[in-house]
């Protein structure tokens, strides 16, 4: 199966500001691919170079194994995006503003049905759009997106604006389309909480440098379990430790351990108490995927 | 194809807009200025005339006012309005993201708005008929005979029409490479009062001034032949010269 996007040693500058530096992305088939960053990271120039919106100074982009810079035109009508806040024309209704699209593309006239359905937006879709609220109009913007039953699907932060229910909405479509439709979802998000819920794969970015990519197992197996000891003689167990080669943090009575793969809580915790140390707390911490972001992204 | 499924979405956008209501409205406030000056003595100017037609006379006269001052605002607004369209809400980033060559959706817009000129002065046409049926009820020593020359009246239309592409393919370049409404009217303002300076100047000296592109129209009221044939390829060549270069500037714009 070709692969939606591949991106190879993009950089991209403003001036003398390099928003993305030397960026490579792999995005997987089916898969809901999470692109987190903070913000001026280089998220919204990347996603903007991969729907030819932008030209990158250096690097290649293809997506379905094609390139981007020769095929935009044919690559792009296997692609729907949303783009930060959704484009839409506030005098026209939502049926009008998706017709305008559907001419477009070309498509036949069920498209626009389809579309609103999957957002449940038919019983508004006459409504003029400037009477629309945030949450709507963002759905409409989705609705957009999913025009033409995309193969690849770029969202830049679907879930503005939406509220609690709407969130629930979008998280259950996003996690639900690569396996009723067979589309590919390349999700820009801050939202890291949001993301690690509906994403299989991950890519962190900072600085317009990728920081992480890979599978979401890959990435709890990367974030670090921590142990945390409480003892009554938290100087000797320090020293124990760093005897035994552990990196230890003293923290009051409490010492953090990092992991070393070889060497577990239970085999802590026997050490300890054999060496006289009396253990009252022995905890592991995992580092939450917004922990995890922060300390890549510092 | 792709281009008249691009115009076929152009035509979608204008539902509602100002812009659609412009087309008419424009020549209307011509027409309804035209049938007040000339109803109102000691203004009417159709009897001084003499021996010439009184249709010819009226086309002239409503003629000039749209093509001195009322074509080069609309031109300005229409193109400065059917852009607003697609600025506002960063509409780029979602058109440019689909399957459609750039150049379509420029050319697209140009085809919209030389229509829209066109209709306007259909419109305006249409409104020397119904200032020249009016006029006789509002002063008698008026007389409209028949037949009207209507040959003459259109072909000076489309002269209008045809000298203005030059100012409309620059002013529809303006409007698209800045999305700043205010740039795009400032430019079509000033560049209309520069064209009735050029206008004015050429009447002393003749020459490149009346060849100003807002000026061109203006040249079709100087009933010079030769004038308005070389104006015409002036207005078209440099037309599509100016076109092709502000598309080829819309291809490769960058969307932020």
């Amino acid at each position: 199966m070709e692969t939606p996007v591949r991106v190879h040693e993009a950089w991209k500058t403003y001036g003398t500001t390099a928003a993305v530096c030397g960026l490579s992305l792999t995005v997987p088939p089916e898969s809901v691919y999470g692109f987190l960053g903070p913000n001026g990271a280089g998220k919204s120039t990347t996603i903007r170079m991969v729907l030819g919106l932008q030209r990158p100074n250096r690097g290649t982009i293809s997506l379905f194994g094609r390139p981007l810079e020769t095929e935009r035109v044919a690559l792009l009508r296997r692609i729907g995006s949303l783009v930060e806040s959704p484009s839409l024309y506030l005098h026209l209704t939502g049926r009008e503003n998706l017709e305008v699209h559907r001419r477009l593309l070309g498509l036949r006239k069920s498209a626009i049905d389809e579309a609103l359905g999957s957002v449940d937006l038919i019983p508004v879709a006459g409504r003029l759009v400037r009477n629309y609220s945030s949450g709507m109009k963002q759905r409409l913007g989705l609705a957009q997106a999913l025009l033409g039953n995309p193969e690849l699907l770029l969202l830049d932060e679907p879930t503005n604006g939406l509220d609690p229910a709407g969130i629930q909405e979008v998280r259950t479509l996003v996690r639900d389309l690569p396996r009723r439709r067979g589309v590919t979802v390349f999700l820009s998000s801050h939202l890291l909480a949001e993301v690690e819920q509906v994403a299989t794969h991950l890519a962190i970015i900072s600085q317009g440098q990728l920081k992480f990519e890979g599978t979401r197992e890959e990435l709890r197996m990367r974030s670090q379990q921590t142990i945390v000891v409480e003892v009554d003689q938290p100087e000797r167990a320090h020293s124990l430790l760093h005897g035994i080669g552990r990196t230890a943090t003293r923290a009051g009575d409490r010492i953090l351990i990092a992991p070393d793969g070889k060497c577990g809580p239970a085999q802590i915790n026997a050490m300890l108490v054999q060496a006289g140390v009396a253990v009252s707390e022995l905890v592991t911490q995992r580092l939450t995927l917004e922990d995890f972001f922060l300390e890549l992204t510092r | 194809m792709t281009l008249v499924r691009v115009l076929d979405a152009e035509a979608l956008k204008m539902k509602r807009t100002v812009a659609l209501k412009l087309v008419v409205l424009c020549p209307a406030v011509v027409v309804l200025l035209i049938l007040f000056v000339t109803s109102q003595a000691p203004f009417t100017t159709l009897k001084r005339n003499g021996g010439e037609n009184e249709w010819t006379v009226l086309a002239s006269l409503t003629l000039r006012v749209w093509a001195t001052l009322m074509m080069p605002l609309y031109i300005t607004l229409e193109t400065a309005l059917m852009a607003g369209l697609d600025h506002s809400e960063n509409q780029w980033k979602s058109l440019l993201a689909r399957p459609v060559p750039r150049w379509t959706l420029y050319v697209a817009k140009l085809m919209v708005v030389m229509a829209m000129t066109a209709t306007s002065t259909l419109v305006l046409l249409c409104g020397i008929l119904i200032d020249g049926a009016v006029l006789p009820r509002l002063r008698s020593e008026l007389v409209f005979g028949f037949p009207v020359p209507w040959a003459a009246i259109f072909r000076d239309g489309a002269q209008v029409v045809g000298l203005a592409f030059l100012a409309l393919t620059i002013q529809h370049w303006v409007s698209l490479r800045w999305r700043s409404f205010t740039v795009a009217t400032g430019t079509g303002i000033v560049a209309m009062v520069a064209g009735v300076v050029a206008v004015a100047a050429a009447q002393q000296t003749g020459g490149w001034p009346q060849y100003f592109p807002w000026a061109l129209p203006m040249l079709v009221l100087a009933k010079q032949p030769q004038h308005i044939a070389a104006a015409l390829f002036v207005s078209s060549a440099l037309g599509l010269v100016v076109a092709a270069a502000g598309c080829l500037d819309f291809c490769r714009r960058e969307v932020n």
